[in-house]
C-alpha cells in the first residue's frame, strides 16, 4: 500500500485506518514522487489525493496503469462530483473515494480494488458507473 | 453612245415648234374657247402718248366685264395742241383705214371734249358705232352714244388754298396758249368771280416760259400761285403740262396749286383735284355694259364729280402750312415716314434685341445678385467650414484612388509624418511602410468601391509610437477624404483600462483561487480528518447506543464538507486543475446540459495534455459565460463547443442558433461580454462576436498557447 497526499495530517490519519489490515509500504506528498516511489515499490494499491503539486492524481493515475497496470489506484478528494469520478475512472482508477467518507469507504474501496471491482463514494456518483 | 440631234434636226424642230405656237396664238386671238369673237374696243385719248393716260383702267374695267374676251385698242391724238382741219383730215383717214376698213370695232371710248368734238365733226367715221364717252357740260356725242360729264370745278381749289393760307391777297393765275390751256382759263375766269373782293387775281398767261420761271421767282409774300393748264407757252414752246408745272412749282417763291390730281407730286401744295381716274373707271363701266349687250340709248348720261381734297405733305412742310387748316376730309399724300415708320423694321428688331438684351442683363443681374447672395453664403459657409477646420485637431487628407495626395488640411503642420512638400503629389507607398500603405491602399479601394466609409488604426514612430486612426470616406470624384486624429492618448488610456480590468480579472481569480484553495488545503482536509477521527470515535465507543449521535455528527460533517466542496468550486473551477481544460469543459457542457435542459455538443482537437492555467482558465471561464447567455437569453434548445489548436493558437468557438442580439446595442452592457473581452485581451487574444436579431450567435476566441509576459508599462505605480 503507497499513500500519497500533500497534507500531512491525512497521510498519518488514513496510515491508522490502513494499518490493522494492510502493510503501508510508503507514504509521499506530491504527484511526481508518487510516480518514482510506485515504479520503485510497485505496490499492490495506491491510494492518491487528486489534487496534489507537481503532478495531479489523475495524471499520476494514467501514467501508472499505462506502464504497470497491475498496480490498482484509489483516488481520493475532498471535494468532488460525478463528473470528477468519472474523470478518475477514465484515468484508470478502482476506486473514487471523498476524504470525509474515508473513515469507512477506503477500507471498503480498496478490497474492491483487489478484486478487481470499482468503488465510488454513494454520495458523489449514484449512476457513476452506468455512465461511465 | 449618246444620242444627240444633228443641227438641221434641231433648226426644223424649232420652226415647227413656232408655227404651232402662232397658230394657238391666232386661235386665241381670233376665237374664244366659246367660240364668240373677242369684243373689239377703240379708246381715243385726247392727249400725247407720253401723257398719263387711262388705258391701264380702261382695259382692266372691260377684260373685268367681258371675262377676258377683249380685243382692246387706243389712239393718243393729242388734240389739246393740234387743232386744224388738215390733222383732223388725216387723223380720220388713219381711223377709217385702220379700224373701219379692216373689221371694224365693236366700241368707241372717246376720253375728253376734244374727242367728242372731233367725232361729231363726221359721225359717219363710226357710223352705227356706239360712242361711250368723258365729256364736259355742253357737249355730248352724236348717238348712238352715252357716257359721263365730268364736272369742271377750279373754284374748289382756290377757296381750299384761301382757307389754308387765310393771309393770301393775290392769286396769280398760270396758263398757256393752247386751245386746251385758254379752254380752261376760260372756266377759271367765270368760277374766279365768286372770289372778287377777297383776293385780287393776276393773269400770267402768254409768257414764255423763261419769263414766267423769272416773275414767279419774285411774287409776293401774300400771294400764291394756281396752276392752270400750260401746253404752249408764249414763245410757242410745247411742254408736257407736268413738266411745266413741276418748272413753275421749282421756281416760284409762294405756294403753287392746281386743280389736276396728276400734278400733285410735282410741286403742287395740293388743292381740290380732279381725278380722270375715277372718269376713266366710271366710262369703261359704261362701256362694258354696252358690249354686253345693252343699248346706248338705254344708258343715261350721268354727271361725275371726281373731286377730292388732296394735298402734299412735303409742300405743306415747306410753306409751313398746318394740316388742320385744311378742308375737312382732305388726303394727306407723300407722307414722309417717321423714323419710326421709316425704320420700322429695323426699329423692331432693334426692339426686339434691346429687350432680350434687357431681359438677358435682368437675368444676369438676377443671377449675379443669387450668386452675390450664394457668394456670401458660400463666404459665411467657408468661414464657418475654416473655423470648424482651424478647431478641429484633425488632419485632413484628399487623396485620389491612386493613393496620391491631392490636397491636405493640417491645423498645426508640426503634426504631419512628413512636410507637404515631400507628401503632396505622392502616393502612400512613397511615404509609409510597405505594410501601412497596403493597409491604406486596401481601404481606399475598398471606400471607392463600397462608397462607405472606412477606418483603419495604425501605430506610426513620430518621436515615439503614436497611435492614430484614419477615417476614410467617399468624396466623389474617385477621390476619398482621410480624417486622421491621433487617438495616442485614447488608446493608452484604453489600453490602460484594458490592463487595469485584466489585472482586477486577475487579482479577483487569484483572490477566489486562493480562497477556495485555503478551503480546499485547510478546512476541507480538516474536516476530512475530523470525519475519520468521528467515525474512529464512532466505531471504538463503548455504549452502542452513543453510536447514532456520532454517525449524525459524521453525517453533519459530510454535508458541511460537501457544501464547502461546492463553495470552493463556484469560487474557482478547481477541477480545471483536476481534470484539465478538456475535461473541464466537456464536464462544463454536461452539466449545462443536465441542469438547463439543452442539448450541447462538445468537441476538440489537437489539444496539448498541458496548457497554461491562466489559457485554461480564461477558456473555461468564456464557455462558462457563453453557455449561460445560451441557457438564459438565446431561447435556443441547443449549441456547440469546439475547442482545438490551431498552430500557435487555441480556438475557442461556441454557437448556438437562437434568436441572436445587436452586438452595438449589448457590448458595453450585460452578456458579460465586456469580461470576456478583457479576459481575451488580458492574454493579446481576439474576441469575435458573430450575432444579429433572430440569426443565432457564434463567439469565436483566439488566444495564444503560450501566454505573453504581463504588461505591467501602463499600470500606474501604486501610491
Amino acid at each position: 500500500m503507497l499513500l500519497a497526499d500533500d497534507h500531512v495530517g491525512l497521510l498519518k490519519a488514513w496510515g491508522r485506518l490502513l494499518e490493522p489490515s494492510c502493510d503501508v509500504v510508503g507514504s509521499v506528498r506530491d504527484g511526481r514522487a508518487l510516480l518514482e516511489a510506485a515504479i520503485a515499490l510497485k505496490p499492490d494499491v495506491i491510494v492518491a489525493d487528486l489534487a496534489m503539486p507537481e503532478m495531479s492524481g489523475l495524471d499520476v493515475c494514467r501514467t501508472i496503469k499505462a506502464s504497470l497496470p497491475q498496480i490498482k489506484v484509489v483516488l481520493v478528494t475532498g471535494g468532488g462530483d460525478e463528473n470528477v469520478a468519472r474523470a478518475a475512472f477514465r484515468a484508470g482508477a478502482s476506486a473514487f473515494v471523498l476524504k470525509y467518507a474515508a473513515a469507512h469507504d477506503l477500507q471498503v474501496a480498496i478490497e474492491r480494488a483487489l478484486t478487481g471491482d470499482e468503488y465510488c463514494t454513494p454520495t458523489v456518483m449514484k449512476s457513476a458507473e452506468s455512465t461511465r | 453612245m449618246s444620242r444627240r440631234c444633228s443641227r438641221p434636226a434641231r433648226v426644223g424642230a424649232l420652226i415647227a415648234l413656232v408655227l404651232f405656237c402662232a397658230c394657238l396664238d391666232a386661235r386665241a386671238h381670233g376665237q374664244t374657247a366659246t367660240g364668240k369673237p373677242p369684243k373689239k374696243v377703240l379708246a381715243l385719248h385726247l392727249i400725247r402718248r407720253d401723257s398719263p393716260a387711262f388705258d391701264d383702267a380702261f382695259r382692266a374695267e372691260l377684260n373685268t366685264a367681258l371675262s377676258g374676251q377683249l380685243d382692246y385698242y387706243s389712239e393718243y391724238i393729242d388734240l389739246a395742241r393740234l387743232g386744224d382741219d388738215t390733222y383732223h383730215t388725216a387723223l380720220r383717214n388713219y381711223l377709217r383705214e385702220r379700224y373701219i376698213a379692216a373689221d371694224g370695232v365693236d366700241l368707241v371710248i372717246a376720253s375728253g371734249p376734244s374727242v367728242v368734238s372731233f367725232l361729231n365733226q363726221d359721225r359717219t367715221l363710226f357710223q352705227s358705232v356706239p360712242i361711250v364717252f368723258t365729256t364736259r357740260p355742253g357737249l355730248l356725242a352724236e348717238p348712238p352714244s352715252t357716257g359721263i360729264i365730268s364736272e369742271i370745278d377750279l373754284a374748289g381749289t382756290l377757296s381750299a388754298a384761301l382757307e389754308a393760307q387765310p393771309d393770301t391777297k393775290q392769286v396769280f393765275v398760270v396758263s398757256g396758249v393752247a386751245p386746251f390751256d385758254k379752254l380752261y382759263d376760260d372756266i377759271f375766269q367765270e368760277q374766279q368771280a365768286a372770289f372778287t373782293g377777297r383776293v385780287a387775281f393776276h393773269n400770267l398767261s402768254g409768257l414764255s416760259m423763261v419769263d414766267l420761271e423769272q416773275q414767279v421767282r419774285h411774287l409776293p409774300q401774300d400771294a400764291i400761285l394756281y396752276f392752270l393748264s400750260l401746253s404752249d407757252d408764249g414763245a410757242g414752246h410745247t411742254f408736257m403740262p407736268l413738266d411745266a408745272v413741276e418748272t413753275i412749282a421749282a421756281a416760284a417763291n409762294v405756294p403753287v396749286y392746281s386743280w389736276h390730281e396728276s400734278a400733285l407730286g410735282h410741286g403742287i401744295v395740293g388743292g381740290h383735284l380732279h381725278s380722270s381716274f375715277n372718269d376713266a373707271r366710271e366710262t369703261a363701266r359704261i362701256a362694258a355694259r354696252i358690249l354686253q349687250g345693252e343699248s346706248p340709248q338705254s344708258i343715261p348720261v350721268t354727271t361725275v364729280h371726281s373731286y377730292t381734297y388732296e394735298f402734299d405733305w412735303r409742300q405743306l412742310q415747306r410753306w409751313r402750312i398746318s394740316e388742320s387748316s385744311l378742308p375737312a376730309g382732305s388726303v394727306i399724300r407723300f407722307r414722309e415716314p417717321t423714323l419710326l415708320q421709316r425704320y420700322r423694321g429695323y426699329v423692331i428688331g432693334g426692339g426686339i434685341i434691346v429687350g432680350a438684351q434687357m431681359l438677358l442683363i435682368g437675368g444676369l443681374l438676377i443671377q449675379h445678385s443669387r450668386r452675390r447672395r450664394a457668394e456670401g453664403a458660400l463666404r459665411r459657409s467657408e468661414a464657418r467650414n475654416s473655423a470648424i477646420l482651424r478647431a478641429l485637431p484633425d488632419l485632413m487628407f484628399v487623396q485620389d484612388r491612386n493613393g496620391t495626395y491631392v490636397d491636405f488640411h493640417a491645423r498645426d503642420s508640426n503634426l504631419l509624418y512628413a512636410p507637404p512638400e515631400a507628401f503632396l503629389g505622392k502616393t502612400v507607398r512613397d511615404i509609409f511602410p510597405p505594410a501601412l500603405a497596403d493597409r491604406f491602399m486596401n481601404a481606399i479601394e475598398q471606400v471607392c468601391q463600397t462608397q462607405e466609409p472606412v477606418v483603419v488604426d495604425y501605430e506610426l514612430n513620430v518621436d515615439e509610437p503614436r497611435h492614430f486612426e484614419a477615417r476614410i470616406v467617399p468624396a466623389g470624384n474617385e477621390r476619398v477624404l482621410s480624417i486622421v486624429r491621433d487617438v495616442t492618448v485614447a488608446t493608452r488610456a484604453l489600453e490602460l483600462n484594458r490592463v487595469l480590468a485584466g489585472r482586477v480579472i486577475v487579482s479577483q481569480e487569484a483572490e477566489r483561487q486562493r480562497i477556495a484553495r485555503e478551503l480546499h488545503d485547510d478546512v476541507s482536509q480538516k474536516l476530512a480528518l475530523l470525519s475519520i477521527d468521528v467515525s474512529q470515535l464512532s466505531r471504538d465507543l463503548p455504549l452502542p447506543e452513543q453510536r447514532p449521535h456520532l454517525e449524525k455528527f459524521a453525517s453533519q460533517v459530510e454535508e458541511i464538507a460537501s457544501d464547502l466542496y461546492d463553495l470552493s468550486h463556484r469560487l474557482h473551477p478547481s477541477r480545471l486543475q483536476m481534470l484539465g481544460l478538456v475535461e473541464s469543459v466537456r464536464v462544463l457542457c454536461h452539466d449545462v446540459s443536465q441542469q438547463r435542459d439543452l442539448t450541447i455538443s462538445f468537441s476538440e482537437a489537437h489539444l496539448p495534455d498541458l496548457i497554461d492555467p491562466s489559457v485554461s482558465l480564461c477558456l473555461y471561464r468564456i464557455t462558462q459565460e457563453a453557455l449561460h447567455n445560451v441557457a438564459k437569453h438565446s431561447l435556443s434548445r441547443d449549441a456547440s463547443v469546439r475547442l482545438e489548436r490551431n498552430g500557435d493558437e487555441f480556438l475557442l468557438v461556441i454557437t448556438d442558433s437562437g434568436i441572436g442580439f445587436d452586438p452595438i446595442a449589448v457590448d458595453h452592457g450585460g452578456l458579460g461580454l465586456a469580461s470576456m473581452r478583457e479576459r481575451v485581451a488580458i492574454l493579446k487574444g481576439q474576441l469575435t462576436i458573430q450575432a444579429a436579431p433572430g440569426g443565432g450567435t457564434r463567439i469565436s476566441v483566439r488566444v495564444p498557447v503560450t501566454p505573453p509576459v504581463a504588461d505591467t508599462e501602463l499600470v500606474p505605480e501604486p501610491a
